[in-house]
């Protein structure tokens, strides 16, 4: 072979691996063939994704306002509730399709719908997310070296800071190997999470009784327990559905319906529940939520030590995992621009921007309520207008073909590629959510105290989205609705 | 062959194939009405579980 026949070959291998990274780092449907995980699989990836340090914290934070007892209850209704809307605003129709979620998601908002539901909500949630992940692993390395080396470092000071931007580093690199990858590391990080949080939870007995436990008071509760019980369940409900971002691209690699739809739900029910038990016991009998702040001098040093690395590497696979889809959704919808950069590049890109929040471990710990209860006033109007799409509107059927389409023959360009009705319903139901409990202020109406906000704010979303799209759209016989089936022979699962 | 016509030539091979080969299979299956039945039940069941709970 000439040199230049080898030039030519190594060129058309080059385009042809890039073909094959789009596809899995891109927005192409999925062949049956690359769809490789089965629920199994999907409920490891889900577990591990849920027993993340983040859950300690959750469970730090709920018992601020209820007891343990009170907590756990608090912690069933709104992660049970959170993540069956999320799962049913997320990984159903990205599975059904096996395309990325924020390119199914063109059929509910239009094209440049998407885009600016990704860089208002999407970006801005998982930014911080991210940026958490990486202060706790900044703080738990803070916390090794005060142990190993006798370093007095403050835990919300500038070597958090370099640890949180080391761990940054090393998520983007896991990051740039692709989802594969983070699969692999998923596989052993999740049942060794199992253990280590079995370990602490008898760690955390072995000091104190059940007696002790169940009598603990809240840490930081208002005069009103009624109130106190329904925000610790409004802040669980927000917490299950920050999954929303993430899911819908992970399920897309499942084979079925129930094998994307019970793993979102039930693995990450599950491993929420399992970490979050920890997080409130060591929140109301330590007064730290954090196992940074007491995994060593309640486990010793060697012991202590070994369980803060292994969480502080959970807390970066955690990161990879919630990047990925976040880096996918980005690169969907930035047009021309970011799309002509490479994987490694746009992760590297969408990761320096935890990184500048990184700097600031200390707000984003006192605020760490107020961002999951916001976040979750968007993402449960954005699931309201895709579940009355999806399910009410559309029955289940989008036209995949019109989802890379463009231009002004594209059967789903609603007005200039974004579906009006979907977001002035997300801005109506976000309102009233807030109107219903600001959670800022903490102001809050009488509904709250028994009915949530979320759950009337996404029945609203859903309601004020099928008036307006059908005025807008179905009546007119626009958006493509009602079509045939394409997969009608493939039955219901 | 530019990256960008090997890509659109690659989203047509896979939408044909999908089309073609995956249109019947289950792989592509609507959530039933029963499926979505259950889930709803286990999820407002786990939602009584806890009110009872606290009620107790």
């Amino acid at each position: 072979m000439s040199g230049e026949s080898r030039t030519r070959g190594a060129a058309a291998a080059s385009v042809e691996a890039e073909v094959s990274k789009e596809a899995t780092y891109g927005s192409l449907p999925l062949l049956k063939a690359e769809r490789s995980w089965s629920a199994g699989d999907f409920s490891w990836v889900t577990l591990s994704l849920a027993i993340a340090t983040w859950a300690f914290l959750t469970g730090g934070s709920t018992v601020l306002l209820v007891g343990f007892t009170d907590g756990i209850a608090a912690m069933l209704i709104g992660n049970s509730i959170g993540l069956a809307i999320m799962a049913l605003g997320s990984v159903v129709l990205s599975q059904r399709l096996g395309v990325e979620q924020y390119r199914a998601l063109k059929s509910v908002f239009g094209i440049v719908g998407v885009g600016i539901v990704v860089f208002v909500v999407v970006l801005l949630t998982e930014m911080g997310w991210t940026s958490l992940l990486g202060v706790m692993f900044g703080r738990a390395f803070s916390e090794i070296s005060n142990q190993a080396f006798g370093t007095e470092f403050d835990q919300f000071g500038p070597l958090v800071t370099v640890f949180a931007l080391a761990a940054i580093f090393v998520g983007w690199i896991i990051l740039s190997r692709g989802p594969v990858t983070i699969s692999k590391l998923n596989r052993f990080v999740a049942p060794g999470l199992l253990v280590v949080v079995a370990l602490m939870m008898i760690l955390l007995m072995s000091q104190f009784s059940w007696g002790e436990l169940l009598a603990a008071e809240p840490m930081a509760p208002f005069p009103d327990e009624q109130l106190n019980f329904m925000m610790a369940v409004e802040f669980n409900l927000g917490a299950g559905l920050s999954w929303w971002p993430v899911m819908g691209t992970l399920s897309r690699l499942t084979r079925g319906p129930r094998a994307a739809l019970w793993p979102a739900y039930a693995g990450i029910l599950v491993g929420t529940v399992v970490a979050q038990i920890v997080g409130m016991a060591a929140g109301l009998l330590m007064g730290q939520s954090d196992p940074t702040a007491w995994m060593v001098p309640l486990g010793g040093p060697i012991l202590g030590v070994l369980t803060l690395l292994f969480v502080g590497f959970a807390n970066v696979t955690s990161m990879a995992s919630i990047a990925y889809s976040t880096v996918l959704a980005v690169k969907q919808s930035s047009g021309p621009v970011l799309a002509k950069l490479n994987w490694p590049a746009l992760a590297a890109l969408f990761l320096a921007l935890p990184a500048v929040l990184s700097f600031f471990p200390q707000f984003m710990y006192e605020q760490f309520m107020t961002f999951v209860v916001i976040s979750g006033a968007f993402i449960a109007a954005l699931c309201g207008v895709i579940i009355a799409d999806y399910f009410i509107l559309r029955r289940q059927v989008v036209p995949l073909r019109a989802l890379y389409a463009s231009g002004p023959s594209d059967p789903l360009r609603f007005t200039g590629g974004v579906n009006i009705a979907a977001l002035v319903a997300v801005v109506i139901s976000s309102a009233f959510y807030l109107w219903v409990y600001n959670p800022i202020t903490l102001e809050t109406q009488p509904m709250f105290s028994f009915g949530t906000a979320t759950v009337p704010a996404v029945i609203i979303a859903m309601v004020s989205y099928l008036i307006l799209n059908s005025l807008l759209y179905v009546r007119r016989g626009r958006g493509a609705y009602g079509g045939t089936d394409l997969f009608a022979a493939a039955g219901r699962k | 062959m530019t990256e960008a016509s090997a890509l659109e030539q690659e989203l047509e091979r896979r939408l044909t194939a999908i089309e073609a080969e995956e249109a019947n299979d289950p792989v592509h299956a609507a959530l039933s009405g029963r499926s979505l039945g259950v889930f709803l039940a286990v999820a407002a069941g786990i939602v009584a579980v806890a009110i009872v709970m606290v009620a107790l």
